[in-house]
């Protein structure tokens, strides 16, 4: 069954709907450059989107590029790439705190965010990792490789992607590890050119990584990094634009491929993240144009945002065994992460 | 220094010479009158008394033209002629077309009006059967116009020189000569030099805030250095031009909320030679040839943390370009020309995996005109072709293209003329279209342009007021699309304009101490996007294009001083394809004014006071968004020549 709801004709500065306190929140990237980044609470009650919840909290706009958020404890943060901050709102959606860094007097710009070992851990692009005190939000920062971009926790170990996205051509091709005690890199792993994004199994076995390649001859690539044994190996996937860690280790990666108008399209798959071993395709939708993928890690729900880039996007919502349940216009440009709400 | 108190002190009671003689035809209304496509123009004494200073603002008083202004005055301004965008503008400075290779547009800011003595835009054709072909190539052209000197009595020699100051730490200074050597030979020249910090004040609306923020990495310094020679030859006239500007400036970029970090800069250097050949042909027909010359070096830096080194790219283009025409006249109603332009652009950079493209254009029109006392039909045909090459990578295909246009008008009595024209054109892609690394797309086939207009003007006396309609279509627009990984360069987009625009133009002297001369025009474009029927924007209005939009002049010639008035507004426009309110742009109006007085000394001697105040409501506008322009803002100029 399949829902639409279109709040789009609402003005930015008019309040928006209460948001639920059961349902879906979106995080719209915005255009670059565009101070147009957007939260908004889909319903999964009465199927009703509040949009723009930031602005109707706070009265003003989140900012420019909002590029992950994770919610903690009662805590949400919301990591603004282009605005260069991270705000920590409360369940209103209220700015409890800012929370901006600076190294040699440059502030920098925070690109992902993970919760570990009680604390929040941020990617800087300017070639930082940040540790934030969930409790006292003070921040400590550690430098790793170029262009940081995913990152995850396996192991008593922080691992970075560091992607050396401004460096084009010349791309990074490492993982920093850090040692989150120490809170210093101590190694560094050689994966393909371009590392973006990080998922790693519930044990601590596998970390597996996502790099774009050099958007030339060199392909975009799935690695499994096996870190007891310290080797990489690839996996039997082409053309991987995301991955999201789902319960029971099961890894979902988006594949993408071109339509007949050349639009990209995304077709999903499942991965056993314990094993190593692809489970198959998930589900027998493709979407277009396929835009981020988000697991909620507790029920299986997959969020896939569809995105052009010039007009609102969509968000699928699928079910555990891959069907679509309904869809919703997101009320803003290019979502880049589902997180479902829990009261 | 205040306005008004500005005003005052330009009140001294000096009389003025009379330059608006009542209820005469001027070139504007008769261009206007029996033009059989859309012509809007602007003479040295409009110029001379417009707030405007550079090109770019005097344009911005044409309602069918619409300028991109990225704010302060290093901010890239370029010219759409109907909202087709500024590659499909063709740039015209006395005789030579402008061009830029690498990405298709040309930067109006560094035109002042100083040596300008007329412009005029042809929209949708050419009246003018005698010009380029590569003028016929666009959907029209802004024609900038440099006149020959004019000598005093038996005078050989003039000079001036030019001060002005202005908000923002802004100070223009320059110099000009004109002299005749030869009776037969006279030049002019002029050397000018630009700076200003461009660190305006602004407010930028957040939600339910206002923040109050200063415009940073605006600066500009600009070195302007113009030299022409005319001559007249035993069969025909010669003319030569050098220019060249210098410029270093920060880029602002985009406000970006919470945090400003300006980090880039961009250096120009721009080399320009041409030399135009007119005169007459075998069998009675007339020639026209000319060569250009043009080198282009920018070098842009950006010092943004994010790259582990600066980045510092340079660009240089070159383009050799060749134009001949010929125009014949058989019978009395009946004439044909006959054009080629050979055009060679090269470019290279030091951006890595840049395959340094060259390019060899060739633009062959055919054009013939019947013209009666009241009727006047005009055909042309251009091909366009295009080879590419390069040693360092894979060029693009070749690509031929004919484009034909056909436009008549009928002068039904002496008030009322009608006029129809329709025309094809198409607009090639760009190096960077082409070859930009990762973006761009070697497979782009040209974006395809079709106009068509009917219009008609009615003229009695010193008024005149004409009225055109238009529908436009554009189809495999270039555009850049989200691929797999990165953005590309590609044909999709048709677009449809269906529109008009009114103007209404007077002149005379209600008072026997006033003079006043009055222009006002609108223009309607609703234009939509027709790409795909199942996107969200279907049918939408496409991105900075307003709906509604008018501009107006007043010019009062006053016993002591003119005084001029100029309004450019614009409706609502969106930002983004689809038009949500999210994307929605205010509305806005530009009300100008200015207020000038000579001074003559002996018999040679004169001195030229003025004073402007630009955007006078003091609203932080934007033309881009988040691309503010300067609000309020003084400018206070004296001119010398002797």
């Amino acid at each position: 069954m399949l829902f639409l709801v279109c709040s789009c004709q609402a003005p930015r500065t008019e309040s928006p709907l209460e948001p639920s306190p059961y349902g879906l929140l979106v995080l719209n990237n915005g255009n670059w450059g565009g101070n147009d980044a957007s939260l908004c609470v889909y319903s999964t009650e009465d199927k009703t989107l509040a949009a723009n919840v930031f602005e109707a909290a706070n009265g003003r706009r989140p900012g420019d590029l909002g590029q992950d958020m994770i919610i903690v404890g009662d805590e949400l943060y919301i990591a603004m790439n282009g605005s260069q901050l991270i705000y920590v709102c409360d369940r209103n959606y209220t700015v409890k705190d800012e929370l901006r860094a600076y190294s040699n007097d440059i502030q920098l710009s925070p690109r992902c965010l993970l919760y570990a070992r009680n604390r929040v851990y941020v990617t800087y692009y300017e070639g930082y990792l940040g540790e934030i005190d969930p409790d006292t939000h003070k921040m400590r920062l550690c430098a790793v490789g170029a262009n940081p971009e995913g990152l995850c926790y396996a192991a008593g170990k922080i691992y970075v992607a560091n992607s050396g996205g401004a460096l084009s051509p010349d791309f990074n091709n490492t993982l920093s590890v850090v040692d989150p005690v120490e809170f210093k890199q101590v190694s560094s792993i050689e994966v393909n050119t371009n590392p973006v994004a990080l998922c790693a199994d519930s044990a601590g076995k596998w970390i597996y990584i996502l790099s774009y390649g050099n958007y030339s001859n060199i392909r975009p690539m799935l690695q499994a990094y096996d870190i007891a044994a310290a080797t990489l190996s690839d996996c039997p996937y082409n053309d991987v634009k995301s991955l999201a860690m789902g319960p029971d280790d099961v890894l979902y990666l988006a594949c993408g491929f071109y339509d007949d108008l050349w639009q990209v399209s995304g077709s999903l798959y499942c991965h056993d993240a314990s094993a190593n071993k692809p489970l198959g395709t998930f589900g027998a939708e493709n979407f277009t144009p396929y835009y981020s993928l988000s697991v909620d890690a507790s029920s299986g729900e997959v969020y896939v945002g569809c995105s052009d880039y010039k007009t609102n996007g969509d968000v699928y919502v699928l079910d555990s065994e891959g069907k679509i349940l309904y869809f919703f216009d997101c009320a803003g440009l290019n979502p880049q992460k589902v997180l479902k709400l829990y009261d | 220094m205040h306005f008004l108190a500005l005003l005052a002190v330009l009140s001294l009671n000096v009389p003025q010479q009379d330059t608006l003689a009542a209820a005469r035809s001027t070139a504007a209304r008769e261009l206007s009158f029996n033009s059989a496509v859309p012509v809007l123009y602007m003479g040295k004494e409009q110029l001379q008394n417009t707030p405007a200073q550079s090109l770019s603002e005097a344009l911005r008083g044409f309602s069918a033209l619409s300028i991109k202004d990225y704010g302060g005055l290093g901010g890239l301004k370029t010219v759409s002629i109907r909202n087709f965008g500024a590659q499909h503008s063709c740039l015209v400075l006395d005789g030579i077309c402008l061009s830029d290779a690498m990405n298709g547009q040309v930067d109006l800011g560094r035109y002042s009006l100083d040596d300008i003595a007329s412009i005029k835009v042809e929209i949708a054709g050419s009246n003018d059967i005698f010009c380029s072909a590569r003028q016929l190539s666009g959907v029209g052209a802004v024609s900038i116009n440099v006149a020959p000197p004019v000598f005093e009595e038996n005078r050989n020699f003039g000079a001036g020189a030019l001060l002005s100051a202005g908000s923002f730490g802004t100070l223009k200074s320059g110099l000009e000569f004109k002299c005749r050597p030869f009776p037969k030979w006279s030049a002019s020249g002029s050397l000018s030099y630009l700076s200003s910090e461009g660190n305006y004040p602004f407010s930028i609306r957040n939600g339910t805030q206002t923040q109050e923020q200063l415009r940073l990495n605006s600066d500009i310094s600009a070195l302007n250095a113009q030299l022409r020679v005319f001559g007249t030859l035993p069969r025909g006239s010669l003319r030569l031009c050098g220019t060249w500007y210098d410029s270093s400036r920060g880029l602002p970029g985009s406000v970006i909320l919470y945090t400003q970090h300006p980090s880039e800069r961009l250096w120009d250097k721009d080399l320009f030679l041409s030399a135009l050949y007119e005169g007459p042909a075998r069998l009675n027909g007339q020639m026209r040839l000319s060569a250009s010359w043009t080198s282009k070096w920018n070098r842009y830096t950006n010092s943004d943390p994010r790259y582990a080194t600066p980045l510092d790219d340079y660009y240089l283009q070159n383009e050799a370009a060749f134009s001949g025409v010929l125009l014949y006249h058989p019978w009395s109603i009946f004439s044909f020309s006959i054009a080629e332009d050979i055009i060679c652009n090269a470019l290279e950079s030091n951006i890595p995996n840049c395959i340094w493209p060259w390019r060899l254009l060739s633009y062959s029109a055919v054009s013939a005109k019947l013209q009666t006392s009241s009727l006047s039909l005009t055909a042309s045909v251009l091909a366009s072709l295009m080879y590419e090459m390069s040693d360092r990578g894979e060029a693009a295909d070749p690509f031929a293209g004919l484009s034909p246009s056909l436009s008549l008008s009928y002068a039904i009595n002496d008030n009322f003329s009608l006029r129809a024209s329709s025309k094809q054109s198409l607009r090639l892609p760009t190096f960077n279209d082409l070859y930009y690394p990762r973006t761009g797309n070697r497979d782009l086939a040209p974006e395809r342009a079709w106009q068509n207009n009917l219009g008609l003007s009615w003229s009695a006396g010193n008024i005149g007021a004409s009225a055109d309609v238009f529908y436009n279509l554009v189809k495999d627009k270039i555009v850049a699309v989200p691929t797999m990984f990165i953005w590309s360069m590609r044909n999709v987009g048709k677009v449809q304009m269906l529109g008009c625009d009114l103007a209404l133009h007077w002149q005379g002297r209600p008072l026997e101490w006033l003079g006043l001369r009055a222009d006002i025009n609108y223009s309607f474009n609703r234009a939509v996007d027709l790409t795909d029927p199942s996107a969200k924007n279907y049918g939408h209005q496409i991105a900075y294009t307003p709906r509604h939009s008018a501009g107006a002049g007043l010019q009062f010639e006053l016993p002591f001083c003119r005084l001029s008035y100029s309004l450019s507004a614009v409706g609502e426009r969106y930002s983004l394809a689809q038009n949500t309110p999210a994307y929605r742009m205010d509305p806005y109006a530009d009300h100008s004014l200015s207020i000038s007085r000579e001074f003559s000394f002996g018999r040679f001697c004169r001195l030229q006071l003025s004073a402007d105040a630009l955007n006078i409501t003091n609203i932080n506008y934007e033309i881009i968004q988040y691309y503010p322009m300067p609000a309020r803002n003084y400018r206070l100029t004296i001119k010398l020549s002797y």
